[in-house]
């Protein structure tokens, strides 16, 4: 699986792309340094807050604005200042921008006309992108007539009919209801599973960039923080940024006691110590910090043997889980998920001291 | 108990619609309150006068100016034809309709040299930031301060055979003697396309300002060329305001006077002059009502068929 993917041609190579807005002093720099690559076939997804550069990046994508510095090849040709109109790539509008004065069906032919397409191909190709929109029974309704997620559709099958290679969406599902964007969610995978068209995904929804993406880039402040898949990204996340950003994290301090080639020893204000691996240059005696995810962390009432003791702050009962604020003995909080099973209820409660057991396997140290 | 419960809130909602239905009857007749002085002075200033026109244009003329009142339609007759003073015989007032064709075609071109030259402008403006905007709105307001005769005659100044152009021209050996542009048509059509060129570019303006460059964006995505984004795109969407600009720079080119009287030269009339000329020298009162009148139908029929025709495109597409 990971050889057939890493076999596969790359679609978009993002080069050095700097861009900076303004002049002089008013200048702001949208993103610094930005290289990644994005794979044929593949649902790649932009994730960061708003105003980390990733629709900026997607614009740039586009056409729609130029790079300071650095290029971007589609496949192997330079398209960095290629007009919008000279590149085979369409975009999915974040507030879809379609043309108020069409019908649905005259906003879906409009990139197949502008292309010079026959009239015949072009009703062919215009009902076949409708009806895998499941647009084609409203075609001749005015764009105005239709509800929000049938708009949704329509700027979908307007930027896949003139089969573009790249299908860039910004911000596409963020204007849905919840449910609704759930169901597009599902639409879009099996849109990009049936067209085989590289689909690069602008979000700043976490969990949508996790279900949704093949691989994801978190950026934030102009810059690619962590490139990787889903699981990747959520369990080994590199930065304090990412593990943050993407789920929940305890962060915890520890010094490094000793150093081989491939291990590290670190330890807790606990006194305990537990050995991980070393990703980067650590000299015996330097600070790091670590997280954890509050799901995999183990609470038992035997203080002994735990790595940290505190007191329960708060609980929150989930149904499937419970929620536990951890007061730590040095004063910081901690939080754990635990899995409520039946005839196991009640076995801590609030202002009760508690064990924190950690396993070593799911210590990520971060960056600084 | 439930069918009680069901009549009491059906009849909530009857009375709650009544109490909706009242104030909005009363916002209405706030309204009519509020638009009477407008209507009082339109009445007096617009209806009245009209009415004036239309009785005298069914009126004999009186010899020296004014009309005599005993019922007549020789006013109306002398729109359209023409009795010989020596042999009585009747033809049709070949001097009128061409002086009418001259009104149309001439206001048809200034509004067309009009739109082309104040489509560019108005999207320049509309493009500009906020604050620029405005500078580019006042400095397009600024003629309106000047007197119409005044600015008339600046470009009488620009055009005339020793004026500006002519002078630089041949100043630079491009041509031998001056280009005739006074006291012809085209000097009219230039005339007035200056004059009413503001009342283009404002509408226009207007609607290109609030057109959403989001759709031009995914316009160009979409493989279309500038071109073709100005004509599929852009221009559709800012009809309206192309709409009203041609209106408002069409209707009162057709009755034009100060422009065609000094940059005419006397010896090009168009239909405002004719309508001068038969309540002045030519002491016609009521050829001159029933030309004025007419005028008022040609300016009612154009826009009749201009609306029909720009609502046909708007329709097949919004």
């Amino acid at each position: 699986m990971l050889q057939a993917s890493s076999t596969r041609q790359i679609a978009v190579t993002v080069n050095a792309i700097t861009k900076i807005f303004g002049e002089g002093d008013n200048s702001v720099v949208a993103l610094e340094d930005v290289n990644l690559e994005i794979k044929e076939n593949e649902f790649f997804t932009l994730l960061g807050p708003s105003g980390c550069g990733k629709t900026t990046l997607l614009r740039l994508i586009a056409g729609f604005e130029h790079p300071t510095s650095g290029n971007i090849l589609l496949y192997d040709q330079d398209i960095t200042f290629l007009p919008p109109y000279q590149r085979p790539v369409n975009t999915v509008f974040q507030n879809y921008a379609l043309f108020p004065h069409m019908t649905v069906r005259q906003n879906v032919s409009f990139g197949l006309e502008m292309l010079g397409r026959a009239k015949s191909e072009i009703k062919e190709t215009v009902d076949s992108v409708l009806n895998l929109v499941r647009m084609e029974e409203l075609a001749n309704r005015r764009t105005s007539e239709i509800s929000g997620g049938q708009q949704q559709r329509v700027a979908l099958a307007r930027a896949l009919a003139p089969r573009p290679k790249v299908l860039l969406l910004d911000e596409s599902l963020s204007a849905l209801d919840y449910k609704l964007r759930q169901d597009m969610q599902l639409e879009l995978k099996r849109l990009q599973h049936e067209t085989g068209i590289t689909f690069i995904f602008v979000t700043h929804d976490q969990e949508e960039a996790l279900t949704m993406s093949d691989r994801l880039a978190v950026m934030d402040e102009g810059r690619v923080l962590q490139v990787g898949g889903p699981s990747e990204i959520y369990n080994y996340p590199k930065e304090r940024f990412v593990a943050e950003f993407i789920g929940d994290s305890n962060f915890l301090e520890a010094d490094v006691t000793s150093v081989n080639e491939r291990l590290v020893r670190i330890q807790f204000y606990t006194g305990k110590e537990f050995e991980v691996p070393a990703f980067r240059d650590m000299r015996v005696g330097a600070h790091v910090t670590v997280a954890v995810r509050p799901e995999q962390v183990t609470l038992s009432n035997s203080l002994d043997a735990a790595t940290f003791t505190g007191v329960i702050e708060n609980m929150v009962y989930l149904g499937t889980h419970t929620h536990y604020i951890i007061k730590l003995s040095n004063g910081s909080e901690f939080t754990a998920h635990i899995q409520n099973l039946r005839g196991h209820d009640r076995q801590f409660e609030i202002g009760g001291a508690v064990g924190i057991a950690l396993d070593p396997a799911t210590i990520q140290v971060l960056k600084d | 108990m439930a069918e009680t419960e069901n009549t009491s809130s059906v009849l909530a909602a009857q009375s709650h619609q009544v109490a909706i239905e009242a104030s909005r009857r009363n916002k209405i007749r706030n309204f009519r309150l509020l638009s009477m002085p407008a209507l009082i002075v339109l009445t007096i200033g617009a209806a009245g006068p009209l009415l004036i026109m239309l009785v005298y244009s069914f009126l004999k003329a009186a010899p020296y100016g004014g009309v005599v009142w005993e019922p007549s339609i020789d006013g109306w007759f002398g729109v359209f034809l023409k009795k010989d003073i020596f042999d009585g015989t009747i033809s049709i007032a070949t001097a009128h309709l061409s002086i009418l064709w001259r009104s149309v075609n001439l206001s048809i071109q200034s509004t067309l040299l009009a739109l082309i030259l104040g489509f560019p402008t108005a999207y320049f403006i509309a493009t500009r930031s906020v604050q620029t905007r405005n500078l580019w709105l006042f400095l397009i307001t600024i003629p309106f301060w000047t007197n119409l005769l005044i600015r008339t005659f600046a470009i009488m100044q620009v055009i005339r055979d020793q004026g500006i152009i002519n002078n630089f021209l041949i100043g630079w050996g491009l041509i031998e003697s001056p280009i005739e542009m006074l006291y012809t048509d085209f000097a009219i059509m230039l005339g007035m396309t200056y004059v009413y060129l503001p009342l283009m570019v404002l509408p226009l303006y207007a609607s290109i300002e609030k057109l959403d460059f989001r759709l031009v964006e995914a316009a160009y995505d979409l493989y279309a060329t500038r071109l073709r984004v100005l004509w599929r795109i852009i221009i559709p969407l800012v009809r309206p305001g192309i709409v009203a600009g041609s209106i408002l720079v069409f209707v009162p080119s057709l009755g034009a006077y100060v422009t065609p009287r000094v940059l005419g030269g006397g010896k090009h009339l168009m239909l405002g002059n004719l309508i001068e000329l038969q309540f002045g020298q030519g002491r016609n009162w009521p050829l001159g009502a029933a030309l004025s009148i007419f005028l008022l139908c040609v300016v009612m029929g154009a826009l009749l068929i201009y609306v029909r025709v720009a609502q046909r495109g708007t329709t097949e597409h919004v």
